[in-house]
């Protein structure tokens, strides 16, 4: 394909990944990678290294317009960032000396995990264990903004959470993802933060964590900029569009729609790995 | 729903309801008067949302003007992604990138807005780190160094990295 082709393709496919991305609450990275390297037929090295910049592109849009709202919590943030950081440098690591091939069937079996994560139902948790020692040395729990004044609430696991975190570092690293659904996930059941506590806190660590590894990336060569520009700037807008759609659609039908298509991609991902096609 | 038990200081301590709307035995701390935020949290979080905001233009700045005289430039070379080749070194240090943006090459001024958007980030651990400080938070303004530490590693370490 010639350049100007080549890139008018991709940004509208990347602005389809930011709007899917946005609706589903997943991150664009997720249908990013697996559209670039599946139908685009590009390197998953430069898919990864492009899904990660506009990861971090989108994060922090997305912190521009969360952050002053009072939500975000920036010491839990800061405090998972560390195990989040240190997982992005060990993810980045193992990019660096894994091949194309099993870095996809990799990526499918995150995306399997995805699928199930996103049709099972939320667990009921049990009761929580007594307060958390290490929270509360840390100063940890916060309140967030009600009509009328803020509520608090208190942080359990911060440890277990902290654990989750490096995975979720690392994944992102690797993957060239948010982990957004991970963060939000320990932040969500394990620290018991109320659900726009957590997505907002989460939607502040992703930029830095995936800024970690993009450092590692650009040197590493994985950042291709005429690949890279009309994926970040797609993911940009389609994101902003997302969210604006998301206001006005039900996203829970959009959702079971979405697992299947992840499920799909998931297979293709893995098949193709396998049999070296990619 | 049990009725709230008051106590002798006002605040009335509610049993009954998680954010999961599951009855457990914790109690939930309303505060009934109306509280604000430190207003150094507030004023830094502002600081942070402005630096992150022109950053974040500015590296989008760079990528399409970048991005406009690369298409513009090269509008009907054939691309091939299939392989994998590793960008060339130029590309790859901020040196290079530096160069290459100065001379109006559209690769290196999209280069460099990507470059931009990682220095941002490192821009706003730092920020953070200062609101901390800011509050006296000497564990988190700690914490933050961390980060900030690992953060710059992959930075450095990136710079240095040879194969």
């Amino acid at each position: 394909m010639s350049v100007i082709v080549f890139t008018l393709c991709i940004l509208a496919g990347s602005m389809l990944a930011g709007i899917v991305g946005a609706l589903t609450g997943l991150g664009g990275g997720v249908i990013l990678v697996p559209m670039l390297v599946l139908l685009f037929k590009v390197n998953v090295h430069y898919a990864v290294g492009a899904s990660l910049m506009s990861v971090i592109a989108t994060s922090s849009g997305a912190t521009v317009a969360y952050l002053r709202e009072g939500y975000t919590n920036l010491r839990v943030g800061m405090f998972l960032q560390v195990a989040a950081a240190a997982g992005a440098l060990l993810g980045a690591f193992i990019a660096a000396r894994i091949q194309g091939h099993q870095l996809a069937i990799l990526f499918g079996i995150m995306l399997l995990f995805s699928a199930w994560m996103s049709l099972r139902r939320r667990k009921q948790n049990a009761a929580a264990g007594g307060s958390d020692k290490l929270a509360h040395r840390l100063r940890l729990s916060g309140s967030y903004p009600v009509p009328g004044g803020r509520q608090e609430y208190r942080i359990y696991h911060s440890s277990g959470a902290f654990g989750l975190m490096l995975g979720a570092g690392t994944l992102s690293g690797l993957l060239g993802i948010g982990s957004g659904a991970v963060k939000v996930l320990a932040m969500d059941q394990m620290m018991r933060l109320p659900y726009k506590v957590s997505t907002t806190t989460s939607n502040f660590m992703i930029g830095i964590t995936a800024a970690v590894s993009a450092a590692l990336y650009i040197s590493l060569g994985y950042i291709d900029p005429g690949l890279t520009m009309p994926v970040m700037l797609g993911v940009l807008a389609g994101s902003m569009i997302g969210a604006r759609l998301l206001m006005k659609t039900r996203a829970d039908s959009l959702r079971v729609l979405f697992s299947v298509v992840i499920l799909v991609l998931a297979i293709e991902m893995i098949y193709s790995g396998l049999t070296g096609r990619i | 729903m049990s009725k709230p038990d008051a106590y002798a200081d006002g605040t009335a301590v509610e049993r009954g309801l998680t954010h999961e709307d599951t009855p457990v035995d914790i109690p939930v701390i309303v505060v009934l008067e109306p509280s604000v935020r430190p207003p150094v949290e507030e004023r830094m979080q502002r600081v942070i949302s402005l630096a992150l905001l022109f950053g974040v233009l500015a590296s989008a700045a760079l990528v399409v003007l970048g991005g406009s005289l690369y298409v513009s430039q090269h509008a009907m070379v054939t691309t091939d992604y299939a392989a994998f080749r590793g960008t060339p070194s130029a590309m790859r240090t901020f040196r290079g990138v530096l160069d290459a943006a100065l001379h109006f090459s559209g690769k290196g001024l999209i280069q460099l807005g990507l470059m931009l958007l990682v220095g941002v980030q490192v821009v706003r651990v730092f920020l953070t780190g200062i609101l901390f400080a800011l509050e006296r938070d000497r564990i988190f303004v700690g914490i933050t160094g961390i980060v900030f530490v690992l953060l710059m590693f992959g930075i450095i370490k990136g710079i240095f990295y040879c194969r």
